[in-house]
């Protein structure tokens, strides 16, 4: 050590401070929680939806007015009122070609238009003045003016790309000043390096092509669009960044009108999707408060539903196992808990944290079998025990608190 | 925030609120200014605490906010800070409430430049490299180079900073 650095420390520590101010600093930051949710200066950045690999969740945190009516097979697109805004994207001018595609200096991903009004996504590589700075990160510039939040894009969503996850996408939604809706989504796609582009279609009918553009040795596309215009599919086509070898995946988003698409699972050509279907899986009352849990099976996989505005998806084709998958440890804490049970399980009862346990019967949605619980605040699930129709057990796990895996699981 | 997350943040916070207050006092040179700093870096940190907590190192979290919020800070007020960086002798701590018995190197730190203070603390201090130095303060690695040559020669002036331990702006 040298001793210019001891010398700081001894004159450092001369230093007086009073009592760690914990309880204002929690105030201004509930404070900072809740402008970042609802205030919007040329729009906020509100959420991040981060689409992970299973067991990880995607739960949404947006604000806004749920539109989609609760049991139907699907989750049904509002017609938009008057013709939807004319969308364009692509790559920015300032592309060079290089042997891995489309590359742009300046680190602009992409750019285009809702009707006239411009937008653009711009990528900044890792370093310290990032949210992470071993992370790179994005900002976009709205029709609204320049958002200078810099997102943070985590290295994970770079791990397994490849023909069978052509990519990974993530978002910010923008929400409207007063009424809190959201009013635009900002999706970014990390790409794997065997996709030549995209075709994006909206429900409406509107396609966009997006070619893949390499900002530091990773490859993005990244589009705007009115919450209001939902996504039917996206098309990866693929084969090298310069030449389509015909193959093609698809994934379908779940997208509500008026809420962020959260995507996850592709299937190649021919590949089938979970059939589309819905059902209640649990309701009850609890602590005086009514809860509610929907499931929906689709494209997607499944998503939960446990209130208007709050929902978390398991991109995945198939649950087959008994686990616990999500529903605890959120902000603003969810009212159920739910998870997804192996065939042949009549019965589920999960140990809490708070020495409680509760009991929860499987339904049939799709090829799923899925119960919900209701989960109090700050209570985690800890353990899960199975039982068959005959009241035999079938088998047990613990639960890794604040994650959805299981660390040992029996059969089924 | 569960209560588990939130104990968690309470218990973080108390333990590291001395060193993050020494950090944003070795930033400005103020006392009052160091403890605003510091507050809002763990509001900041408190505001993604989930984010924070799962990324594995929330010091690292709440230090980068101490020094980013210093930097805008002193962007916003570039043009008086640097007026004060050429206010050689008649400017110390004596204006502003500081601690007593304020050692001769901390008199000459408020000397320095807000960039060549910067330099200093993060550099042989925290022992950032000079490339995350840079990266810290939004400037070249040559920058931060040439800063810290002048602000180790005008410490070496003005406290009792060894010669034999400066190399080329750099320590040995």
């Amino acid at each position: 050590m040298s001793d210019l650095k001891e010398d700081l420390d001894r004159a450092l520590r001369t230093v007086p401070f009073s009592e760690a101010p914990v309880e204002r600093a929690k105030q201004y930051g509930r404070r900072l929680r809740t402008r970042r949710r609802l205030s919007v200066v040329a729009g906020a950045v509100v959420v991040a939806a981060i689409v992970a690999g299973y067991p990880a969740l995607t739960r949404s945190g947006a604000a806004g007015p749920a539109t989609r009516a609760v049991g139907s097979a699907k989750p049904t697109p509002k017609p938009s009122a008057g013709h939807d805004p004319v969308l364009t994207a692509g790559p920015p001018g300032g592309t060079t070609e290089a042997p891995g595609g489309l590359t742009d200096k300046s680190g602009i991903v992409a750019e285009g238009s809702i009707s006239s009004a411009k937008w653009r996504v711009t990528v900044h590589k890792p370093g310290a003045t990032n949210p992470v700075a071993a992370d790179s990160c994005y900002t976009v510039t709205l029709p609204s003016g320049v958002d200078g939040t810099c997102v943070d894009l985590p290295s994970s969503l770079n791990e397994g790309l490849g023909a069978s996850v052509p990519a990974r996408f993530t978002g910010v939604a923008y929400l409207a000043p007063k009424s809190g809706a959201i009013t635009q989504d900002a999706v970014i796609g990390i790409v794997a390096p065997d996709v030549t582009y995209f075709i994006v279609t909206f429900n409406h009918g509107q396609q966009l092509k997006l070619l893949p553009v390499t900002v530091g040795g990773h490859r993005y596309v990244a589009w705007v669009a009115p919450a209001s215009m939902t996504i039917d599919s996206v098309i990866a086509h693929l084969g090298a960044p310069y030449s389509d070898s015909g193959l093609v995946a698809a994934t379908t988003p779940w997208d509500l009108p008026g809420q962020m698409p959260v995507f996850g699972l592709w299937r190649a050509d021919g590949q089938s999707a979970p059939p589309l279907d819905s059902g209640v899986i649990g309701s009850g009352t609890a602590d005086g408060h009514a809860w509610k849990v929907t499931a929906y099976e689709g494209p997607w996989g499944t998503c939960f539903v446990t209130g208007p505005n709050d929902w978390e998806c398991v991109p995945v084709k198939q649950l087959a196992t008994t686990t616990v998958l999500g529903g605890w440890g959120g902000n603003p804490p969810e009212p159920a808990a739910f998870g997804s049970a192996a065939r042949g399980v009549a019965l589920v009862r999960v140990t809490l944290s708070n020495g409680k346990s509760v009991t929860a019967r499987p339904v049939g949605v799709g090829n799923e079998n899925l119960f919900a619980f209701a989960i109090g605040k700050g209570v985690t699930p800890v353990r899960w025990t199975a039982y068959d129709a005959s009241g035999k057990q079938t088998g047990t796990a613990t639960l890794r608190t604040g994650t959805a895996t299981a660390t040992k699981s029996a059969s089924p | 925030m569960d209560t588990s997350s939130d104990e968690e943040f309470d218990g973080f916070m108390r333990g590291r609120w001395p060193s993050m207050v020494r950090l944003a006092y070795a930033l400005t040179g103020d006392a009052g200014h160091a403890e605003d700093l510091a507050q809002t870096a763990f509001a900041r940190a408190y505001a993604s605490w989930g984010r924070v907590r799962r990324a594995g190192d929330p010091d690292a979290y709440v230090r980068r906010i101490v020094i980013n919020a210093h930097r805008s800070r002193f962007r916003r007020h570039r043009v008086t800070e640097e007026l004060r960086g050429d206010l050689t002798d008649t400017v110390g701590g004596s204006s502003q409430p500081g601690p007593e018995g304020r050692s001769e190197l901390l008199d000459a730190l408020d000397r320095l430049g807000p960039r060549q203070r910067a330099v200093v603390v993060l550099r042989y201090w925290l022992d950032l490299s000079e490339a995350e130095t840079a990266a810290a303060l939004g400037c070249s690695a040559g920058t931060v180079k040439s800063q810290a040559s002048r602000a180790l020669a005008a410490l070496r002036k003005t406290a009792s900073v060894p010669e034999q331990d400066i190399v080329e702006g750099g320590l040995r």
